[in-house]
């Protein structure tokens, strides 16, 4: 379980995020909602120790998080896929992976690791030692969640990992992250501005607005709420 | 002996030397985005270290070992301790602070060891060998120099590109804070690679004083050598500080010995406001690798 | 107003010459030059954001044509010496200016310090016009018969003070026209200024070739006080005490230049006067100073980590903000 209470991060003087609580169950995928601006990313980089918060506190079992390096974080079981990927074009798609398996220091297990992720995205097993470089969008994304699993994580970060990707590809991934969490007992918080999509396969939902939070409900029943689509999602 | 053919040799033999300083200069900057301006100073330091070393034990291996054991310390030092807070300011910050320990080494070394000029042993003998009848220009310890730095460069290969902590490292230096994300330590890294950086030049200290002698200042002139090599390469390319190195060698030896030694320097400002002038970003660096 | 005030402190400097200490004498001759450096320095630094290392270099042009031009014509004008100087400077700076103009950052940084490193051999090469590497001496500057009674060692101060006024009055108001909001509008943003119609490389060379002209002037000065140009006495050490001199006054102040110019030249005559109270070994002695001066760029650099212009208003306004609660970050992202 993953507790943020009262969290508020501000840049320069300006609130980005206003004591926003949060609540993550062990099992099961909630979405993060809301208009650009809305302090989506930055309640999801302040979870992932990116952003030092201003006040409030995250805390994930008994443990507190709020003041832990990003590389710490990860050793607990939580990973982040930043907005766009973050994949490093410099390295290979192999490389890339790796990576994210080296602070286990586990090699029998880095080899099974990589084997599962291949299997999940079979265009990445064809690409494999290509520079990460040359991947499409898609791929890249793929390589993106791939890489996150490579720490086998119990909770997943997603920052916004429709951005800029074709509907159909959008689809398959949001088919992924439900698969992942109903075969492999993940929880997954998934930041989104594409609202349908992400409530299409959420079991909760919060929406932000302005730093606040506005609505927190069942994703079945936000998806049906009208005034709050009209006024902060703007369809 | 052909005159050219002298030229080159002695060339290639100093190009080695100024290829580890580059080396070194090219890890600080893959690391961290920094000039480490000091890095010339740091090696002279080791390099004093070794001789007392040296003296005190009678064995040059002893001062050698001990000279790249104190860089590495040396470079964690400065970089765990003072440039990590310049890291992410403003350029003219981190060349200031780099500036500032080149002159605390070259006034505390003097304080330590005296300013006299010093001879410095070598492992191996600097006069030219004689093959029959013949003397060719290089001596066993030129053979050395060259034979070390290349050992040197393929353990870096090594390390770089078939080993976890290689690997680590170039996230580190390509996207520090996605790394992060991913687990890896990047402070640690940094320091690793100041200090491994370090090591590199303390390598070149070693080779340079036995010919050039040692004092305060003796690592000023191939401090602006080996940025030149370094940007020659690209400052991001192992390699290119390797090919770097070997053409500021060559360069510098021609000019040294057909328009006089005392251009050397400026020769190799001639060579470095040229390069700068037609390549900002150095001639290794391919256009896509360039991060703006 | 400054130029004023510089001309009320240096009348007050010439009065309080005690004309029987030769050394203080020395020492003022030499915070002139410095200053003149530092101040050139300033501008180039300080206001436009371009950082040199071969500012030693540019005043041995500066004092190697004092050299020559002696060599030739005697007696000729020191006023008319330090004017030629000055200007085969600034010519020497529109090279140097217009490669450093497309350079940035530690790049600039290292082609300056090649200037540094590289400039002193090439007094050496050509040495039947330079010396080599004894340096061509410089003849002392003597009084005229009226003025007979006043030491040499004096009238050089008196001399050097009058181009030292000069070049502060020409600065401070130069900073105040359209060129000074240029220089540093481009430190700010280039990309902001080239938007704003400002011609940014052009306007960089000017800067370089302002500040290279004090350099050459500061040169002139050196050569005349030291009466000799030699490759030795432009060492890269020179163009870091500048730096130092800048860095102590606060970067991109001209009085700031002045402090940094005395610090620099009496700090160590000052550890050396230490010496009568406590022992220290002459090594330590004699070195100690540039350790201070390096361990001064580390803590600026440390103290102010978010650029070093105007690095002490930063520095009360940050006081300021951590009254107010949460304005912390606001501090820290200027």
């Amino acid at each position: 379980m993953l507790e943020v209470e009262g969290l508020s991060v501000s840049y320069g003087g300006v609130a980005a995020l206003d004591g926003v609580s949060l609540r993550i169950p062990d099992h099961g995928i909630t979405a993060v909602l809301g208009p650009n601006g809305a302090g989506k990313s930055t309640l999801i980089r302040a979870i992932a120790g990116l952003v030092r918060p201003r006040a409030g506190t995250v805390s994930y079992g008994r443990r507190l998080l709020t003041g832990m390096s990003p590389e710490a974080i990860v050793r607990m079981g939580i990973s982040m896929v930043p907005e766009g990927g973050g994949i490093i074009r410099e390295l290979t798609v192999d490389e890339n992976l790796r990576l994210a398996h080296l602070w286990r220091r586990d090699r029998a297990d880095l080899r099974k690791a990589l084997d599962e992720v291949m299997a999940l995205f079979p265009p990445l097993a064809a690409r494999r030692h290509l520079p990460a470089n040359s991947l499409s969008g898609g791929e890249r994304q793929m390589l993106a969640v791939g890489r996150a699993l490579m720490s086998r994580p119990e909770l997943l970060l997603l920052d916004e990992p429709s951005l800029g990707l074709a509907p159909k590809v959008v689809s398959l991934i949001m088919r992924t992250i439900r698969d992942l969490c109903a075969k492999r007992g993940l929880s997954v918080l998934l930041v989104e501005q594409n609202a349908r999509s992400a409530l299409s396969i959420a079991d909760e939902a919060l929406l932000l607005s302005s730093g606040r939070t506005v609505a927190s409900r069942r994703a079945g029943e936000l998806a049906h709420e009208e005034e709050l689509w009209h006024a902060y999602l703007g369809y | 002996m052909n005159y050219f053919f002298v030229l080159t040799l002695t060339g290639v033999a100093a190009g080695m030397i100024y290829a580890a300083l580059a080396l070194a200069l090219v890890l600080v900057w893959r690391a961290t985005r920094v000039v480490n301006f000091a890095q010339g100073a740091m090696a002279m330091t080791t390099t004093y270290i070794a001789l007392a070393v040296i003296q005190l034990t009678g064995n040059y291996w002893f001062g050698f070992i001990v000279a790249l054991a104190a860089g590495l310390l040396l470079g964690a030092v400065a970089e765990r301790g003072v440039v990590r807070w310049v890291e992410n300011g403003p350029p003219l910050n981190a060349v200031i602070l780099t500036l500032g320990l080149l002159l605390i080494l070259e006034a505390v070394v003097p304080m330590i060891w005296g300013a006299q000029i010093r001879s410095f042993p070598a492992p191996f003998s600097i006069a030219a060998m004689q093959v029959g009848a013949a003397f060719i220009p290089v001596s066993p310890f030129n053979l050395f120099t060259v034979g070390v730095v290349l050992l040197v460069m393929v353990a870096l290969l090594v390390l770089f590109r078939f080993t976890g902590l290689g690997l680590s490292m170039r996230a580190a230096a390509f996207a520090p804070e996605i790394a992060r994300l991913l687990g890896v330590r990047v402070g640690r890294l940094l320091t690793f690679g100041w200090g491994l950086a370090t090591m590199a030049g303390a390598l070149a200290g070693m080779l340079v004083a036995p010919t050039l002698l040692l004092y305060p200042n003796n690592m000023d002139a191939i401090l602006v050598y080996g940025f030149t090599a370094a940007v020659l390469g690209g400052l991001d390319s192992p390699i290119g500080a390797l090919v770097g190195g070997l053409s500021m060698g060559l360069a510098l030896s021609f000019i040294g010995g057909y328009l006089g030694p005392d251009l050397e320097t400026a020769g190799a400002l001639a060579i470095l406001i040229a390069i700068l002038m037609l390549r900002p970003q150095g001639l290794f660096v391919h256009a896509a690798e360039r991060r703006v | 107003m400054l130029g004023v005030g510089f001309l009320l402190v240096a009348a007050l400097v010439v009065w309080a010459i005690d004309p029987f200490d030769p050394f203080l004498v020395y020492q003022l001759s030499s915070v002139c030059y410095f200053a003149i450096g530092a101040a050139g320095l300033t501008v180039l630094t300080g206001l436009n954001g371009q950082l040199s290392l071969g500012h030693g270099a540019l005043m041995g042009i500066g004092a190697y044509t004092t050299a020559v031009v002696l060599k030739a014509h005697t007696d000729l004008n020191p006023a008319l010496v330090m004017g030629t100087a000055t200007l085969v400077t600034a010519v020497a700076s529109i090279i140097v200016g217009a490669a450093a103009a497309r350079l940035r950052g530690p790049y600039l940084a290292g082609a300056t310090l090649g200037l540094a490193v590289g400039l002193p051999g090439v007094a050496v090469r050509f040495s039947n016009i330079f010396g080599g590497d004894a340096g061509t001496s410089i003849p002392a500057l003597v009084p005229p018969d009226a003025l007979s009674s006043i030491a040499p060692e004096v009238w050089l101060t008196w001399i050097g003070l009058i181009p030292t006024v000069i070049t502060f009055v020409l600065l401070a108001n130069l900073v105040r026209t359209r060129y000074g909001r240029d220089f540093r509008a481009i430190r700010e943003d280039e990309v902001a200024s080239a938007l704003n119609g400002i011609r940014v490389a052009r306007t960089q060379v000017l800067a370089f070739v302002l500040s290279g002209a004090c350099a050459g002037l500061a040169g002139s000065l050196l050569g005349y006080t030291s009466n000799l140009a030699a490759p030795g006495s432009f060492p890269l050490t020179l163009s870091l005490l500048l730096l130092a001199a800048v860095v102590i006054g606060g970067l991109g102040t001209l009085p700031g230049a002045v402090w940094g110019a005395l610090v620099v030249v009496f700090v160590p005559s000052w550890i050396s006067s230490l010496n009568d109270t406590v022992h220290l070994p002459s090594a330590v002695r004699d070195q100690l100073p540039l350790a201070l001066f390096g361990a001064v760029f580390v803590v600026a650099m440390l103290a102010f980590p978010h650029g070093i212009q105007g690095g002490v208003v930063r520095l009360w306004q940050f006081r300021a903000s951590r009254r107010r609660p949460g304005a912390q970050e606001q501090a820290a992202d200027l």
